[in-house]
């Protein structure tokens, strides 16, 4: 178990230092060069990438997971998140429609999916904490 | 699922991590299966039942019989 959370902070750590090096990289370009056509959409897409692996990296610690039951509260917790945020987003389409909010920050419904993801595993561990104080 | 885990874990003296260490699973694993808030997979059953020298359905009991 202990080897399949190294392996994801083996994988998650460089992704997040590529995906704010990637970040501040693209915007120095973006703003020196002004680039346009294909070497601007280049630059835009370049720091999602990190944010790609990291999704990979999600993934892969659930495929590795040898522990059955941890992998089944991951998938749990990545259920909670998934919710949250399809709900958040709906409540805010609709809100949307009727001029009450600005438009969606879509590049907000990855950090807003893992605050769900933590919000699922702090609910999972009360819920384990408790039962196993009862048990 | 109910389940006599802990009676054989303690007939046994072994504590959960005993136990865990004996399935190569996590504390946490045992724990949940002990209280009935997760039930195991059909390998994990099999070697829980291996461990114990026991037939799984001497273990576990079947959700059918507990209603």
């Amino acid at each position: 178990m202990r080897q399949a959370n190294r392996r994801y902070l083996n994988r998650f750590i460089p992704s997040m230092i590529c995906y704010a090096v990637f970040l501040v990289g693209s915007n120095m370009v973006e703003a020196a060069y002004a680039p346009t056509g294909t070497p601007l959409i280049a630059l835009a897409i370049l720091p999602a990438l990190p944010i790609i692996a990291v999704i990979w990296a999600m993934g892969m610690a659930i495929v590795e997971q040898p522990d059955e039951y941890v992998r089944a509260k991951l998938i749990h917790a990545m259920l909670i998140a998934t919710a949250l945020m399809l709900s958040v987003m709906t409540v805010w389409s609709f809100l949307e429609e009727t001029g009450a909010v600005p438009g969606k920050p879509v590049h907000l419904a990855f950090p807003l999916w893992c605050a769900g993801l933590l919000v699922g595993q702090v609910w999972l561990w009360a819920r384990d904490r408790i039962a196993g104080r009862e048990a | 699922m109910k389940n006599r885990l802990k009676v054989l874990r303690a007939e046994r003296d072994w504590s959960q991590s005993d136990l865990a260490e004996r399935l190569e699973v996590s504390r946490q694993s045992v724990n949940a299966i002990e209280t009935g808030r997760y039930d195991p997979s059909l390998p994990l059953a099999f070697k829980i039942a291996e461990l114990f020298e026991l037939a799984i359905e001497d273990i576990f009991t079947s959700p059918s019989k507990t209603v």
